[in-house]
């Protein structure tokens, strides 16, 4: 019962006295004095041990202002709620640096991969260039997967929360990796090339993750995949690996640096 | 006086710390701690009320040395605040 008392009192004083300022009059008793008998004892002793808490409030001793109320108003439940919810703003910059490593890496490897294609043009060479060609996508692949293995460990070291919408584009992208290699094992199965159905998956990924975190050039950014998936199917072979850079640095580096800049 | 809103969740620190992990996947305390500026140790009491009633799991760990506790809200949680939220309703628009 007096227990209950007590933090009645200190609930209500956390709400009218400012830190560190003394109190000008003694508040009120949590409780009134009987008349008589054992009662008028404890209560006397109630009075004290609430004076002593006050003195250790104005030292600074005890933070009031974390104590717990619970007679909440329903208006006030649905500020505490409105407040945290509309705090949880995520700043995804950081998931810039992803779309730059793997913008500058695929750019990288078609590039390198148009000049392989090049300089071995004739048919006797062609299955080394095959081998050759595959080869260089599968360097780079690793390279990218060994920095993007660094970039999740360090974000997973300094990110404090996970919101729904991480887990939801972590779990995007999870899923969009290996359709990349089932769609490359389908074309080579198919004797096609990959670029149509590899950027059209590139496309789908990232015009999804740009309109979840709202971000209008990552949204175009994937718009541009599905138009070079569509372009790639009226240039010759040699040439789509620079349909596959233009469409990589269009789709991922130039979003990629713009949401790098953006500030929140 | 409104007897039909879960105690649990009717108190300022527990309403704020499951508001946050419904809006969120994970949450670290130390997270907690920065956005409500309360105590340590009153949100510790908090949580373990949430997590005794099942609203909330709690991950103990170690990052960079230091332990680490990360909490999620469960399934039972997710309904706890979902009801609570519609009796808050109820009283702010009793007529609907």
């Amino acid at each position: 019962m007096f227990n209950g008392l007590f933090l009645e009192f200190k609930a209500e004083d956390s709400q009218n006295c400012p830190a560190g300022q003394r109190l000008n009059s003694i508040p009120e008793l949590s409780v009134k004095p009987p008349e008589t008998g054992k009662s008028k004892k404890i209560v006397k002793n109630i009075r004290l041990i609430e004076l002593t808490s006050l003195y250790l409030y104005q030292l600074k001793l005890i933070n009031y202002h974390n104590m717990e109320k619970e007679n909440l108003t329903p208006e006030e439940s649905f500020v505490i709620i409105n407040k945290a919810i509309a705090n949880f703003k995520m700043n995804y910059r950081e998931s810039s640096h992803v779309f730059l490593l793997w913008g500058w890496i695929l750019t990288l490897a078609s590039i390198s991969n148009f000049i392989i294609l090049k300089s071995m043009n004739s048919w006797e060479a062609w299955e080394h260039k095959g081998f050759l060609v595959l080869g260089n996508w599968v360097l780079f692949i690793l390279i990218g997967s060994i920095i993007m293995y660094f970039i999740v460990r360090r974000e997973k070291k300094e990110k404090k929360v996970y919101s729904q919408v991480d887990k939801f584009i972590d779990k995007l992208w999870w899923v969009t990796a290996p359709s990349f290699f089932i769609a490359t094992f389908i074309c080579i199965k198919l004797e096609i090339a990959p670029p149509p159905l590899m950027l059209l998956v590139a496309g789908i990924a990232t015009t999804t993750t740009g309109l979840v975190i709202r971000f209008k050039p990552l949204i175009f950014g994937g718009i541009s995949f599905f138009l070079f998936s569509i372009a790639s199917t009226f240039v010759t072979n040699e040439y789509l690996a620079l349909v596959v850079s233009a469409a990589l640095i269009c789709g991922y580096l130039i979003p990629g640096y713009l949401l790098k800049a953006a500030k929140e | 006086m409104y007897n039909d809103l879960d105690p649990l969740l009717h108190s300022q620190l527990r309403l704020a710390i499951i508001s946050m992990l419904v809006a969120s996947d994970k949450l670290e305390f130390t997270h907690i701690q920065s956005e409500t500026k309360a105590a340590a140790g009153n949100i510790s009491i908090q949580i373990k009320k949430l997590e005794d009633a099942g609203y909330i799991k709690v991950e103990k760990s170690f990052k960079n040395n230091y332990p680490n506790t990360m909490l999620s809200i469960t399934d039972k949680g997710v309904k706890a605040f979902e009801s609570y939220v519609n009796s808050l309703k109820k009283y702010l628009n009793p007529k609907r």
